[in-house]
């Protein structure tokens, strides 16, 4: 395995032969009792609990003026890989424009504010430890997304942090492998331009290390790294950043839906 | 130096490996059994295409994989050799993908890389996620041995010899 110095335990990378183990993040004690409320489509809780104490009675506005939490999930059990950098629950998701090649077109991490909550994680195409794993994770978001019909609510943008290798057909062909779709807007692949603006916007913004490294032979990795995915709902505020470990498998799908649910 | 390193922060994997047991609803060597559910294969050795997943009465094998996964893809010479070793009247060998089959990714795409990877007992997907949920799997391969009374006694991650996966199927109580 890998270790940075710094306030970060990094990504653990155990060759081939021996992995890590996920601990369950989840605090699922319940989707919110506003999940029974039907919300107009685009409409954040928050705009709507916003509204609702103005126009409402005095009894239903003070109970809801209670619920001034911007996040659905719980803050979680912090990992002692989460730095300083890193957003968390109830932080405002970082905005910075990176281009998005397979779209042809520049997106900011925040540009569907008010329109979908956003998913990201940290990747280079050319790891087959952890990366394949975390936007597997997103992968799945996705598919289930299409397949349950609220594409539309969500967006999966993977950032690159190795754009000199990560050309069109690098991020094309690593997207297809983990099962996403890549030409859907509901895919973004984010490639910075060069190095150096990959860790002004990785490491500066969303507070993930990364170091490249000199592989002493084929199974080493070209960077080290910290394993994260970020879950932002659609008001841009963070919910979660599952950062350190791979997290459970099914865990960032169901906190995505938590959250869909309690937004719908 | 940086092999050290490596070990050591495997040993600090494994140990929150062990408190992460606690977390999940079967772990291994409690009593607890597991229902079995039924599923259909993407691919079967023979004409039944479906499954009791533990079966009863037989201790199973289970893989769990995915398509892109590197180290999945070189234990399949591993996993072979113990599908060619057991006795299958007392051994249900599976492997079970969570991929998203039939959405993004295609049921051919995996009995290809199945095909290619000299694949020859059952492989599925875990439609809903149900497996993979309730055993917590966050990582690919995963390894788990039910029992034959369906109790969960072995899950790990990573590549195993075929000695040792056999082992533990003995240990299982074949």
């Amino acid at each position: 395995m890998y270790s940075l110095q710094g306030n970060e335990v990094q990504h653990q990378i155990a060759h081939t032969d021996v992995a890590y183990i996920g601990v369950s993040d989840n605090h699922r004690a319940g989707v919110s009792s506003l999940n029974t409320m039907t919300f107009p489509a685009r409409y954040s809780r928050r705009a709507f609990i916003g509204g609702l104490a103005v126009t409402a009675s005095g009894a239903i506005a003070g109970c809801l003026g209670q619920d001034d939490d911007p996040t659905v999930l719980s803050p979680g059990e912090l990992s002692p890989a989460e730095g300083a950098g890193i957003p968390r629950n109830g932080d405002e998701l970082p905005s910075v424009q990176v281009k998005s090649p397979l779209h042809e077109r520049t997106v900011s991490t925040d540009a569907f504010v008010g329109e979908r909550h956003v998913l990201l994680t940290y990747v280079f195409t050319r790891c087959t430890m952890a990366c394949p794993l975390l936007a597997a994770a997103l992968a799945m978001v996705q598919a289930d997304a299409i397949a349950s019909g609220y594409e539309d609510d969500i967006v999966c943008m993977p950032i690159t942090f190795d754009p000199g290798y990560d050309d069109d057909e690098q991020l094309r062909t690593f997207s297809d492998a983990v099962g996403a779709d890549p030409d859907r807007e509901s895919w973004h692949f984010l490639r910075p331009d060069d190095p150096t603006h990959a860790e002004e916007i990785v490491t500066g913004n969303f507070g993930i290390e990364f170091r490249e490294t000199e592989p002493e032979d084929e199974i080493d990795m070209p960077f080290m790294h910290t394993s994260a995915i970020t879950l932002a709902n659609v008001d841009g505020i963070v919910e979660r950043t599952y950062a350190g470990r791979v997290p459970e498998t099914t865990t960032v799908l169901d906190d995505t839906l938590e959250v869909v649910q309690a937004f719908e | 130096m940086r092999r050290r390193t490596l070990i050591a922060g495997t040993a600090g994997c494994l140990g929150l490996g062990v408190g992460a047991w606690a977390a999940f609803r079967h772990r291994p060597g409690s009593d607890a059994t597991v229902e079995p559910v039924t599923i259909d294969s993407l691919w079967a050795p023979d004409e039944d295409e479906t499954l009791q997943l533990p079966e009863t009465g037989r201790v199973t094998l289970l893989e769990f994989f995915a398509t892109w996964c590197t180290t999945c893809r070189s234990k399949m010479p591993i996993l072979a050799e113990v599908h060619e070793s057991i006795d299958e009247t007392e051994v249900q060998m599976v492997s079970l993908t969570f991929e998203p089959v039939g959405t993004t990714v295609q049921p051919e795409d995996v009995i290809d890389w199945w095909d290619e990877h000299g694949g020859t007992w059952h492989v599925a997907h875990d439609e809903g996620l149900h497996f993979t949920r309730e055993l917590g799997v966050a990582n690919v391969p995963t390894t788990v041995v039910f029992d034959s009374e369906n109790r969960l006694v072995h899950q790990s991650v990573g590549r195993h010899s075929r000695d040792e996966l056999l082992g533990l199927l003995d240990d299982a109580g074949t």
